[in-house]
């Protein structure tokens, strides 16, 4: 237990700490505060958030005919309320235009005119003009959410999971692409804050002791060549606190973003951007994102301790994690983090591509293992 | 001498760097390929230069009209023959097809028919170019750049001046007729992009990587080899580190030019500029999104490839600087690596931090972090921060001198280090 005690501390020592709170508040800056920043900024995506806030409060969890019915009434009513205020404008009533249905369309090719939509929806931007038209949209999409889920499928087995889900009526979950959209994106950047921190911290685990030819003082100690293990078990046990610190503050930064109402909602819905081979809700998928990071941490742990066991030298390692580190964040993000579940993949390329990984870092460290087991000491 | 050399060996004979070396070059290949399946196409553009010029005006226009119309007629006589029916131009022809024009003519036909479709969609931008650049206006895009970063006071006008300077530049370009040249068609193949966007920022992020690795590794090699204290004892003693210094700037420049002439090399063998080298870079066949790329001072083509090049070296022996300085600072090399990324992370983060009413929000501008992040609008209208004049040349003077004098006072710490 001393033993891993120290190689802890060794890890976690205070330069490196430091270095690695600067690396995360880089990272932070550069690519995951817009999407925390801009959630409640952006429009037309914070109207819809806003939009199904109020469904989420009025409907449940799903909306069945009679809410839709109410939901047409919520859209008139809305038309109502932009045709109250356009009349309350006279700049308007000079132009002609009386009510929402000569608002859209109104000829914009015309300078006054267009000066006019520009002012109600971007310099004013009142938010109705910016419900209004998805408003219109989704209901539209409930009335034909048949047609399109089924567009979405481009094979058999899609059909057959597409088929399965109008079935069951998921379809008509209140779920958007707004909140969805946001975490993918995020879950993207953090995911790879969270990988070039555990590459940084791990990548010298054995190179200090090798470089300094501690080794092999440490290998004539009483507990030899064993150390190599408690080195692999120091390293994952920092990774996973690493990991889980990590976690710990961007949930609780995107705690700030309020879509706590939409866990329990499934993300299969006709007003979401994403088919799921499976029945999720949206606190599964975010739970399922989480452990698919662990998992990438996990193996990315496993092969820098290879290649830190293997190197000669600090250029040596960082020569040949960086191809490494740059290959395995750009397909994590594009194939394995992103859209998980998605019935746009083959139906087990999740789970085959996670356990494959597994099995691949796995299998090298052991292998690593058995080597250093035997390996003559050549000085 | 032979010192410099034994270090210089150091390098070459270091499997990391000629591996990254070659890795990269793959790299750079993979990525021209991916981007090179219509080159086919672009030989069209050749073949009617040869013919022509590229210089448009009116005396050109009208024989490339007559060679088009000459070619349009012998493509009726084809279609005539096959589904007996006349056009007066191919988007007329090719609204009829949409699919399967490979089942009614054969191979030499469909080449002419691509032709003539290519030489269509030159001819009407040709055509439009006039109307485009009389509506174009200086004023209103900087309006819309101070827009863009919700710039105002001082930082406002400080872009409106620049555009105010470059809009006389713009008049001068007009005059000059630099616009009306015949290019690769920007808006179809993205040419600039391809090369100047994204291929040279991957070279030059490349290059930083090889830069930043040769420099660390070849100043910490003493410490890392615990040998320092055995050199301090010779007679070269601590003057080493200018022979470290020198090799490293060699070695850089070395790996430069490698990974600049493999890559540039094959991009141009597959990309046939022949004919085209002397256009000028502001052509408005260039433009590749909404705005033309138009260059502070008349260049061509060659002309900015080969001011692109200079910079790029220049920028290199930048950052051979300022990993000198890290790397001479801190000891361990792997934290002398993250020091770097971490300051090259900072320098494109806090002057988000600058108010963006003060003339304090351009000193951001002003890094080479900032340049290498945007090869393509170098020596251009750059939007609101980067379209000064002398932009680049005020940033490298100013790094020049600063990471002069900083490596002095580095190398004289050195000197007079504790052991």
């Amino acid at each position: 237990m001393r033993i891993l005690a120290h190689e802890l501390k060794k890890i976690f020592n205070i330069k490196t700490i430091i270095l690695l709170i600067l690396i995360n508040i880089i990272m932070y800056f550069l690519f995951t505060e817009y999407d925390i920043n801009s959630f409640t900024i952006n429009r037309p995506s914070y109207d819809i958030y806003k939009m199904f806030v109020e469904m989420e409060e009025a409907y449940g969890e799903f909306m069945d005919e009679e809410e839709f019915q109410d939901f047409i009434i919520k859209y008139e009513e809305a038309i109502k309320e932009a045709d109250a205020y356009i009349q309350s404008r006279e700049d308007f009533k000079r132009a002609g235009v009386n009510n929402y249905e000569d608002f859209i369309n109104m000829d914009r090719e015309n300078e006054d005119l267009n000066q006019l939509y520009y002012d109600v929806v971007f310099d004013k931007g009142i938010d109705v003009f910016w419900q209004l038209p998805w408003r219109k949209e989704y209901i539209k999409y409930y009335e034909n959410r048949e047609e399109l889920m089924l567009a979405q499928a481009a094979n058999e087995k899609q059909e057959l999971r597409v088929k399965e889900i109008l079935d069951k009526g998921l379809e008509t979950s209140v779920f958007n692409h707004a909140v969805f959209f946001n975490y993918n994106s995020l879950m993207k950047s953090v995911s790879t804050s969270i990988l070039v921190s555990v590459m940084f911290i791990i990548t010298p685990i054995y190179l200090r002791d090798n470089k300094d030819k501690i080794n092999y003082l440490q290998y004539t100690s009483k507990i030899g060549r064993r150390i190599f293990k408690k080195k692999l078990l120091a390293g994952l046990l920092a990774t996973f606190i690493l990991v889980t610190i990590q976690f710990i503050c961007f949930f609780s930064i995107y705690s700030t973003n309020n879509t706590s109402m939409f866990f329990n909602k499934n993300i299969n819905s006709i007003y979401n951007t994403i088919i799921s081979w499976y029945d999720l809700t949206f606190i599964h998928y975010i739970t399922i994102s989480v452990i698919g990071t662990y998992i990438l941490a996990l193996a990315i742990t496993l092969i820098s301790m290879l290649v830190s066991s293997l190197g000669q030298s600090y250029i040596a390692v960082i020569g040949i994690q960086l191809p490494i580190g740059f290959f395995i964040i750009i397909t994590a993000s594009r194939y394995l983090i992103n859209y998980m579940t998605s019935i746009s993949y083959p139906k087990y390329f999740l789970e085959l591509a996670y356990v494959v990984l597994i099995l691949i870092s796995l299998i090298l460290m052991i292998t690593r293992w058995k080597k250093e087991k035997q390996a003559d000491i050549l000085y | 001498m032979d010192i410099r050399i034994k270090e210089f060996k150091k390098i070459v004979t270091s499997p990391i760097i000629i591996g990254l070396l070659v890795l990269f070059i793959v790299y750079n290949s993979i990525f021209i390929f991916q981007n090179s399946y219509f080159r086919e196409e672009l030989r069209v553009l050749t073949r009617l230069v040869d013919r022509f010029g590229y210089e448009i005006d009116d005396e050109m226009l009208e024989k490339y009209r007559l060679y088009y119309e000459e070619q349009l007629v012998s493509l009726n006589k084809i279609t005539k023959e096959k589904t007996s029916k006349n056009y007066n131009s191919m988007a007329e022809f090719f609204a009829d097809y949409k699919y399967g024009l490979e089942d009614i003519y054969d191979r030499e036909e469909l080449g002419l028919i691509m032709e003539l479709g290519i030489m269509e969609a030159y001819y009407n931008t040709i055509e439009e170019i006039d109307e485009v650049y009389s509506s174009l206006d200086i004023m209103e895009r900087a309006e819309s750049e101070i827009n863009k970063f919700q710039l105002i006071d001082k930082a406002a006008e400080t872009v409106r001046n620049q555009y105010k300077a470059f809009s006389e530049r713009f008049q001068q370009l007009v005059n000059n007729k630099e616009h009306k040249n015949l290019f690769f068609l920007g808006k179809v193949y993205r040419l600039h992009s391809i090369l100047f966007k994204s291929l040279f920022k991957i070279i030059i992020f490349e290059i930083i990587i090889l830069v930043v690795l040769i420099t660390a590794y070849i100043v910490n090699y003493e410490f890392d080899n615990k040998t320092e204290a055995i050199t301090y004892t010779t007679k070269r003693g601590r003057d080493l580190i200018l022979d470290k210094l020198y090799v490293s700037i060699f070695s850089s420049l070395v790996v430069t030019t490698i990974i600049l002439l493999v890559t540039l090399a094959l991009y141009f063998i597959i990309f046939d500029y022949s004919g085209l080298w002397k256009v000028p870079i502001s052509s408005y066949f260039n433009t590749d999104h909404n705005f033309p790329y138009l260059s502070w001072w008349k260049m061509s083509f060659v002309q900015f490839l080969f001011f692109t090049i200079g910079l790029v070296y220049s920028i290199t022996l930048l950052f051979n600087g300022i990993i000198f300085i890290i790397a001479r600072a801190i000891k361990n090399t792997y934290f002398a690596f993250f020091v770097f990324a971490i300051i090259f992370g900072l320098f494109l983060i806090l002057p988000r931090l600058a108010p963006n009413s003060s003339n304090t929000i351009f000193i951001g501008a002003f890094t080479p972090y900032f340049l290498i992040l945007n090869p393509h609008v170098w020596f251009m209208e750059g939007g609101a921060f980067a379209t000064f004049k002398y932009h680049e040349i005020v940033t490298l003077v100013i790094w020049a001198l600063m990471i002069w004098v900083l490596s002095i006072l580095s190398i004289k710490r050195f000197k007079r280090q504790d052991i």
